[in-house]
């Protein structure tokens, strides 16, 4: 074998590696996809569990419609033992008009509430963020 | 001699890039796996957990709150209801809800099962590929119970698997976990 024909070899080689590089990499990338839905299913319903939980306090009048800006503005961090990971969710709650716009001067007697909740883990490319509007009712404390 | 020598280097670089070409099959095939369980598993998951929401959401319509549950071990679940799940409305008779993991005949395995008065639910009565199902429950203040009378929320841990290519690889495995609130129990003082 020439030289020639054992650099034009090497240059199919290295191709060849190039292209079973780029491969792998974009193996990884779409396993990271599958690690992201996870993460983004699992954010999400840990978010409608909370807005969950603030429907049913209210409900049973554990809750005060107008406490829930106070108790409701604050971070938790969740261990998940189940599916191992750590979340950390954000709530934000604020009055708000009827369509979940954030007012800026709340006005006395206010009856919505907007619940904004944000939550982040590793593995999750974006927070997942929820958020209802909440209306107080005769039912309400 | 150099003949030989160029027959050998040739058969090794062939070898070397018929190896490549066999690892890019392997790999192809898992990657196609991975794809179809993201785009089946993640809607299907996503659907379960709705689903088992909504169901537990309606438990004990009717009932006082400390008669909802009938049964509450970290297997299965047992609640009473006047919420007809087949027809979507209420009804003027009780029904029992059950939800447990039940294996059934062959090729199906694991499934999760929600019935009615014994009768799995049409829609979605069967829920495939769980493996794995768990439930803690929660007291009217977040905290555990055993109690069944004291049941407001139920947290679901869910495994769902699939096989994997036949290629040897390990089954593709998710876990979830769900916290289901009664919310009738709450509508009813808690």
């Amino acid at each position: 074998m020439s030289y020639m024909e054992m650099f034009v070899a090497l240059l199919a080689v290295i191709l060849f590696a190039s292209v079973s590089v780029m491969m792998n990499r974009a193996m990884l990338e779409q396993y990271d996809l599958l690690v992201n839905a996870s993460a983004y299913l699992q954010a999400s319903h840990l978010n409608h569990s909370i807005l969950d939980e603030i429907d049913s306090k209210l409900f049973s009048k554990q809750l005060a419609f107008k406490n829930i800006t106070t108790q409701y503005n604050t971070t938790r961090t969740l261990n998940l033992q189940h599916n191992g990971g750590t979340y950390n969710v954000q709530i934000a709650a604020a009055y708000s008009d009827s369509l979940g716009v954030p007012l800026t001067t709340p006005e006395v007697n206010m009856i919505y509430v907007r619940v904004r909740t944000t939550t982040t883990t590793a593995g999750l490319n974006q927070p997942v963020v929820m958020q209802r509007v909440y209306t107080k009712t005769h039912l309400n404390l | 001699m150099s003949i030989i020598l160029d027959i050998i280097g040739s058969v090794i670089i062939g070898s070397l890039l018929l190896l490549m070409l066999i690892t890019f099959q392997y790999r192809m095939q898992e990657a196609g796996d991975r794809y179809v369980f993201m785009q089946e598993m993640t809607e299907h998951i996503d659907l379960a957990a709705v689903k088992l929401n909504k169901v537990i959401a309606l438990a004990g319509v009717g009932f006082p709150a400390n008669t909802t549950v009938v049964h509450a071990a970290t297997d299965s679940l047992v609640f009473n209801t006047y919420w007809n799940y087949e027809t979507d409305s209420l009804q003027s008779t009780p029904v029992t809800i059950s939800i447990r993991l039940t294996t059934l005949p062959s090729p199906y395995g694991k499934t999760l099962v929600i019935r009615q008065d014994g009768v799995p639910l049409n829609d979605l009565g069967y829920i495939f590929w769980v493996t794995g199902l768990s439930f803690k429950y929660y007291d009217r203040y977040d905290a555990l119970t055993t109690t069944k009378a004291n049941v407001r929320a139920a947290e679901l841990w869910l495994t769902f698997s699939r096989a994997s290519t036949p290629t040897g690889s390990p089954d593709l495995i998710n876990k979830i976990q769900v916290k289901c609130f009664l919310m009738n129990t709450y509508m009813r003082g808690a």
